[in-house]
């Protein structure tokens, strides 16, 4: 069961679309099996939470799950549906779940 | 449900256990495999794997086992090389490399992934030890992981380690002795993604503070390392560092190697009978071991900085930075380090092509590495510029200048051309895991540039001692004799030396002692097969305006481009010097048979934009063959920059023509 205590809301972005220090869920995405395959074994997956540390537009996007920082291509991110998730604190990416377990959006 | 007991070792019963190290990437797994092996390690290759596990020995308790430390993989079902070099390895499918324990690596602060792999490593049902890693920045991060919760839970030895500080070695190297004494209990079959949620929030405890100094301090860095400019500007001071370093810091031990060859074979020369003896041992061995350890130094500098900066956390950053600007031309961005490593010399930058993960990105780097200018051709350039504008520094510098640019476009045109044909595909999409900033470790740094120069003269290393020998046959057989006009200057030389030791005399005694030389090595080379096959090919390249001795002269140079100048200075000029702008002047006077300057603007401009787009370099041909993993590759990419060179060279010399610049 997961730790966190999101409160999706039904809007869809692209991950691309999303500013620094918001934290999101993966929706949907277009990516291929192979594509989803990587970035699932990697961590990103569609039930975990992410906050944007870096907002990819035009550039790279690096989010944040736990403690582990990814790096995006822009034309990666793009494929990327989220759901913005409420966020108690979007000053700071990195403390933007100040009670989160690593591991434990599993 | 406890797996099945495998017996240990079934190969031979005096070979040592052997331990496969699985984990996720950026796990510290090559530090824990570099302080239980130390030197005694070596990267492994298997034949249709483009990726490498380094094997290495350690004696534990007195026993020998033998450790495989295979690449990072994030789950052994991906379609990746590196997870199917793991499941290869796992399933005995590698030969000679059949586990017979496994220690999976896990990294503390991501439990959870570590605990996914760990799910299906333990389905092999061989016997099982993890290493618990990166307790440190759990700490920092107000983490703490219970190794002995955990233990239970997996039902295998579960050890905290730290390869960089080397602490935990010695409980690793026990839990590891008695996993593979004991039969495994590990509940494989068990571990659901609800068991590793329940895991992960049974073993990590502490208060939990995701937003720790170290996380605003990597957000500030991250910002500055990966912003559009200023990212750009830290990037290229970064690069301007590592090159400066490759090119310059190379230089003395470059330096040393040769002279210290050109000792050992004035030393063999003295010692031993002139004769196809000596001429094998000091010109041919010598001078083949000397031609291949010159490149040790440039290979070592470049593979150690990259090691530390690759363990600081910031080569990841500089690859995204530089992957908005080499997509558009179907490369990652992590090839921008080989590109311009390639510079000082193509063969490191080959060989740092290992850092680009997908391969088809890979083979295109390399394909196109050596387009850029390397230092080995930078005396050509000079030579040639020199005779172009012999009277502005101005032209002739732009003219210099013109000749990187002409050869990095050439690669990126390439490159692109590459992955629109030959390797077209989709390459892995761009995501990186960004691992956190750290402090280098040095001694890994050392350990890794150790194996790689290993690995080069291991393997590379024979073939280009082998070629320098063949080229040094083809130059030096069938001999000429002793040409006449040599013979008189030297019966001359004796002469004067017999007349009188005035300063006058002495002078003149060099100076027919030094013509008598070159008018020997003149014959020498236009006697010798390299320059029958000179001859033969000529007509081949008349259209570019090379002579008999152009000819020769480029075709000797496939050795290395080097050998340009002192082979146009034996066959047309006065012997080599130190002096660029005499080796020009000699040059630029020198005529054809009909009278006209053999180096006339167009011959000279078509001949430069030959060296800087031709694949004149064996070395880098064996060192391709090796990395792409095949002479079919060498071979494209030699007949793929031979005919660009041709052909841009053909059309240069006409359009100088055209101009009618004389």
């Amino acid at each position: 069961m997961s730790a966190f205590s999101p409160h999706p809301t039904p809007l869809k972005l692209p991950l691309t679309q999303l500013k620094r220090g918001d934290r999101a869920m993966v929706a949907s995405s277009s990516l291929s099996d192979e594509d989803k395959a990587t970035l699932r074994a990697m961590g990103l997956d569609e039930s975990c939470q992410f906050t944007v540390c870096r907002a990819g537009s035009g550039g790279p996007c690096i989010i944040q799950i736990d403690a582990m920082r990814l790096g995006l291509s822009p034309d990666l991110a793009r494929r990327i549906m989220t759901r913005p998730c409420d966020c108690a604190d979007a000053n700071h990416c990195a403390s933007a779940t100040p009670d989160a377990i690593p591991g434990a959006h599993l | 449900m406890t797996a099945p007991t495998q017996p240990l070792n079934t190969t031979t019963a005096f070979a040592p256990t052997r331990i496969a190290m699985v984990g996720n990437p950026n796990v510290g797994k090559t530090s824990l495999f570099n302080r239980l092996c130390g030197v005694r390690a070596k990267t492994a290759n298997f034949p249709g794997s483009t990726v490498d596990a380094r094997i290495g020995t350690s004696r534990i308790d007195g026993a020998e086992m033998e450790f495989v430390d295979l690449p990072g993989v994030y789950a052994l079902d991906l379609e990746l090389p590196e997870s199917k070099l793991c499941r290869d390895c796992l399933a005995g499918r590698l030969e000679g490399c059949l586990p017979d324990a496994l220690l999976v690596v896990i990294d503390a602060t991501n439990l959870a992934r570590g605990l996914r792999l760990y799910r299906s490593i333990a389905s092999a049902g061989r016997p099982l030890a993890v290493a618990l890693t990166m307790t440190d920045l759990a700490r920092a991060r107000g983490l703490s992981v219970d190794s002995q919760r955990l233990s239970v839970a997996l039902g295998v030895p579960c050890v905290v380690a730290n390869g960089r500080a080397g602490t935990g070695i010695e409980p690793l190297a026990a839990a590891i002795r008695n996993a593979c004494e004991a039969s495994p209990q590990h509940l494989a079959a068990s571990l659901s993604s609800e068991w590793i949620d329940a895991t992960v929030v049974a073993s990590v405890g502490g208060p939990n503070s995701l937003g720790a100094e170290s996380d605003r301090l990597t957000d500030r860095l991250d910002a500055a390392f990966t912003h559009p400019i200023l990212g750009g500007i830290v990037f290229l001071l970064t690069m301007a560092l590592l090159f400066f370093a490759i090119y310059r810091l190379a230089e003395v031990p470059m330096t040393a190697i040769e002279d210290a060859c050109a000792w050992l074979g004035a030393f063999v020369a003295s010692v031993l009978p002139e004769g196809a003896l000596r001429g094998l041992i000091v010109d041919g061995v010598i001078g083949g071991v000397s031609g291949t350890l010159v490149f040790l130094p440039q290979i070592c500098l470049l593979f150690f900085l990259l090691a530390l900066l690759e363990d600081t956390g910031y080569l990841a950053r500089a690859a995204f930075v530089m992957d908005r600007i080499m997509c558009r031309f179907g490369l990652p961005g992590q090839a921008f380090v080989p590109l311009l490593s390639s510079h000082a010399c193509a063969l490191p930058g080959i060989m740092s092509t290992r850092l680009i993960p997908d391969r088809a990105d890979r083979l295109t780097t390399i394909l196109v590495a050596p387009f850029m200018s390397c230092s080995a051709r930078v005396g050509v350039y000079v030579l040639l510029v020199t005779i172009l504008f012999p009277n502005s520094g101005l032209l002739a510098g732009l003219a210099f200048a013109a000749c990187y640019a002409l050869g990095a476009i050439a690669a990126l045109l390439t490159a692109a051309l590459c992955r629109r044909t030959i390797l077209r595909g989709k390459s892995r999409p761009m995501v990186l895991e960004l691992p956190p900033y750290r402090l280098p470790d040095v001694r890994s740094a050392l350990l890794t540039t150790f194996d790689r120069a290993k690995l080069f003269l291991r393997s590379a290393g024979t073939v280009i001692l082998s070629i320098c020998i063949v080229l040094w046959w083809l130059s030096a057989y069938p001999m000429a004799e002793t040409p006449a006009a040599a013979v008189a200057l030297e019966v001359r030389a004796v002469e004067v030396e017999a007349s009188g030791q005035s300063d006058e005399a002495v002078a003149e005694i060099e100076t027919l002692r030094h013509d008598a030389e070159v008018l020997t090595m003149r014959a020498q080379q236009e006697h010798s097969f390299a320059g029958r096959i000179g001859r033969a090919l000529q007509p081949a390249f008349a259209p570019l305006g090379l002579d008999d001795r152009l000819t020769i002269a480029v075709l000797t140079s496939f050795l290395a481009r080097e050998v340009f100048r002192s082979t146009m200075t034996v066959l047309v000029g006065q012997g080599d010097s130190d002096d660029d702008n005499k080796v020009a002047d000699d040059l630029a006077q020198a005529t054809r048979a009909d009278g006209s300057k053999l180096f006339d603007p167009a011959t000279s401009a078509g001949l430069l934009v030959f060296y800087v787009l031709a694949l004149q370099c064996l070395p880098t041909l064996a060192v391709t063959a090796r990395e792409a993993g095949g002479w079919k590759w060498a071979a494209l990419q030699f007949g793929w920059m031979s005919g660009v060179a041709y052909a841009l060279a053909f059309i240069t010399r006409e359009a100088v023509l055209w101009m009618g610049i004389s």
